[in-house]
């Protein structure tokens, strides 16, 4: 296949895509091959497909929708005053005429919102409200709890799609390790579709949502946020529409990612800002480029990484600053880091942005030090996806993480668990297949969601050895189109 | 082309000193609507970006002027296009099925091809094809649009033709 100038071809479909003497170079190749010029009139024929006019849809109402349960989507929660007018004005829009929008002049047959004045067009001091605050609602979801926590519970995020709406059914399930059956510990309905902050978090990556103590889980439903008590199933929002929360390290701070200030348009920004567990007033830290993600905290709390247009950027809590950016990881999965307490070193990063070639695995020392390739993974970035790493709570050098298969058009598929060993660099692939896996906490096992073979995210979890790698006992089984998307392992 | 213009025209004919929205949805929201429509391969998903575009662009402090309206809110459109699914793990839970068609409603198979291929391909890829091959945008358009160089364009044609060209080939033989 290398001897087929693909590249060229592909090339060759933009008006200035080769030069004189590569045009008449692939001329030549053209002439005589004849895989290249099947593969010149495929490319050409799909340029006509995709130039071919989309079949005329009836244009939806020009109304902002709410989705069946009552919750606010987020986007319309930011600026309330703004969203106020715009709802009104497109809630007459919906009864098929459409209104003039802010400060326009009145039509014949129109219907007028009552609210359209030139003075309710947000100002650049109103629009630094960034931050949506939202009245605090009942406890959007349901449990009675998992009962006293002690001992290393394994936690995962159970979804069940609701076949008839785009909403689904999300459950955390808590199993205890030493003994006793599997309990409910929250359950709540999200959307799954829709408008994108209500519809990017709904498979929660649970390891960072839990406060020190594992006794309280921070969660996103329908974009808002909610703090749940563990061990009695208590749920209380904190009032703010938010995604992808985690709990700082010492307990003092979540971390959400939010729509930005109303007025910024291009490139939608999305922020990340930084909140009390008890609630009050959110402060907005920077802007991530990663709306799908949520931060990794340092073990103090006083920083946290987040995905910069630069790469993994480390951002001080107290002044917002950007302290240094670890080259241009940070893409393309929901968990790229892990920051432990203590052991050097103490940052693990997967490198899906290939800076030195190939998909990679990272760490670093400290806050300080460069970042050292750990695993080369010996492949590119559009053909190996790594994701997920975890050091082991209890072999100071030891880690996994999961490696996917890509290929161009498809979702990544077999996904293997990888041990490494930091001290050597010793890469091990195992014979888990899991799409997330973590440890219990004595170092003993790997706890995995075992991948399903022909859909997303897995139906069983399980616990393996970590001597042998053998599945030792069979934790939890979806069945019914139900599916496990995270897990983590807590101790208390 | 000569039809985006006399739609410019209209639009600034309207709107001496502020845009008319309903005119501006009326007149753009069709081939915005389109737009997403098929770079998204969703009509629940391009009404939800639709109705974001436009959300955005009336809270915007400040408006173009009538005749850079089409670019602007293609430049919106295709930003929230690209930056809404980055985590591909969640696609295959979106409501694609959701595209049943209604009663005399058109109904082009081959165009739904195209959009199950395009679903299946890099997000800013199919975007940046949709732009350049539906919408007509120019290189350096679309470089101003998504905020990259016109080399990341052409590099983002060419690796999209060819993961398209895989992906549609993929669904010619019923192998998806």
């Amino acid at each position: 296949v290398s001897d087929h100038p693909r590249a060229d071809i592909e090339r060759h479909r933009e008006p200035d895509g080769l030069g004189a003497a590569e045009r008449a170079a692939l001329r030549a190749h053209l002439a005589q091959c004849a895989e290249c010029r099947a593969y010149a009139e495929e490319l050409a024929r799909n340029d006509r497909l995709l130039s071919a006019r989309e079949p005329m849809r009836s244009l939806p109402p020009f109304a902002a929708r709410r989705r069946s349960g009552g919750s606010v989507l987020a986007f319309l929660a930011a600026a309330a005053a703004v969203a106020l007018v715009v709802v009104t004005a497109l809630g007459i829009a919906r009864e098929g005429a459409i209104a003039p929008g802010v400060g326009a002049s009145s039509k014949p047959g129109t219907s007028l919102a009552p609210v359209t004045t030139a003075s309710a067009i947000p100002t650049p001091s109103a629009a630094s409200s960034a931050t949506p605050s939202i009245a605090p609602t009942a406890s959007p979801g349901s449990s009675a709890g998992t009962g006293t926590l002690s001992g290393n519970w394994i936690f995962v995020g159970k979804r069940i799609s609701d076949p008839s709406a785009p909403r689904a059914t999300v459950e955390i399930w808590g199993v205890p390790l030493d003994a006793g059956a599997a309990r409910l510990a929250y359950a709540y309905s999200t959307s799954t579709g829709g408008a994108p902050e209500a519809a990017l978090d709904s498979a929660p990556y649970l390891r960072r949502q839990f406060s020190p103590d594992g006794k309280q889980l921070v969660l996103s439903v329908d974009g808002e946020l909610v703090i749940v008590e563990l061990e009695s199933g208590r749920a209380r929002t904190l009032g703010l529409a938010g995604t992808f929360p985690a709990w700082s390290k010492d307990g003092s701070l979540i971390a959400f990612v939010h729509p930005g200030p109303v007025g910024e348009v291009v490139p939608p920004p999305m922020h990340v800002g930084v909140v009390a567990p008890t609630g009050g007033a959110p402060r907005d830290l920077a802007v991530t480029v990663e709306p799908t993600q949520s931060v990794e905290w340092s073990p103090d709390g006083r920083s946290l990484l987040l995905p910069s247009a630069d790469g993994l950027a480390l951002v001080d809590v107290a002044t917002g600053r950007v302290l240094r950016t670890l080259d241009r990881v940070g893409r393309g999965t929901p968990a790229v880091a892990h920051w432990r307490q203590g052991g050097s070193p103490q940052i693990v990063v997967v490198d899906n942005e290939c800076t030195q070639g190939n998909a990679r695995i990272a760490t670093v020392a400290d806050a300080a030090a460069p970042m050292q390739t750990l695993v080369d993974a010996g492949l590119p970035c559009d053909r190996v996806l790594l994701r997920d790493p975890r050091w082991s709570p209890a072999a100071p050098s030891e880690l996994l993480y999961v490696r996917a298969r890509q290929s161009p058009g498809i979702e990544p598929s077999d996904e293997v668990v990888h041990l490494v060993d930091a001290a050597s660099g010793r890469d091990t692939a195992t014979t888990l297949r899991a799409y997330e896996a973590t440890w219990t906490w004595s170092g003993r096992q790997l706890a995995v969601i075992v991948k399903s073979a022909n859909a997303p995210y897995g139906t069983v979890v399980a616990l393996a050895s970590r001597s042998d790698l053998a599945v030792q006992r069979e934790l939890l089984r979806a069945s019914g189109g139900a599916v496990f998307f995270s897990i983590a392992s807590v101790n208390y | 082309v000569q039809g985006r213009k006399e739609k410019a025209t209209i639009v600034a004919a309207d709107a001496s000193a502020q845009l008319d929205w309903a005119m501006v949805y009326e007149v753009h929201g069709p081939d915005v609507f389109a737009f997403l429509r098929r770079s998204l391969g969703s009509t629940a998903l391009a009404e939800d970006v639709l109705q974001d575009t436009f959300v955005r662009a009336l809270r915007a402090h400040s408006h173009p002027a009538a005749e850079a309206v089409r670019p602007w809110l293609f430049t919106i459109a295709a930003n929230l296009a690209v930056s809404h699914h980055r985590r591909s793990r969640l696609l295959a839970f979106l409501p694609f099925a959701d595209d049943a068609r209604t009663e005399g409603e058109p109904y082009d198979a081959e165009s739904e091809q195209v959009r199950r291929a395009l679903r299946s391909i890099p997000r800013d890829q199919a975007v940046t094809l949709t732009l350049a091959l539906h919408e007509g945008f120019s290189r350096r358009e679309i470089a101003q649009m998504l905020a990259i160089s016109e080399e990341g364009v052409k590099s983002r044609l060419a690796r999209g033709r060819r993961n398209f060209a895989s992906a549609y080939r993929a669904l010619e033989g019923g192998t998806t």
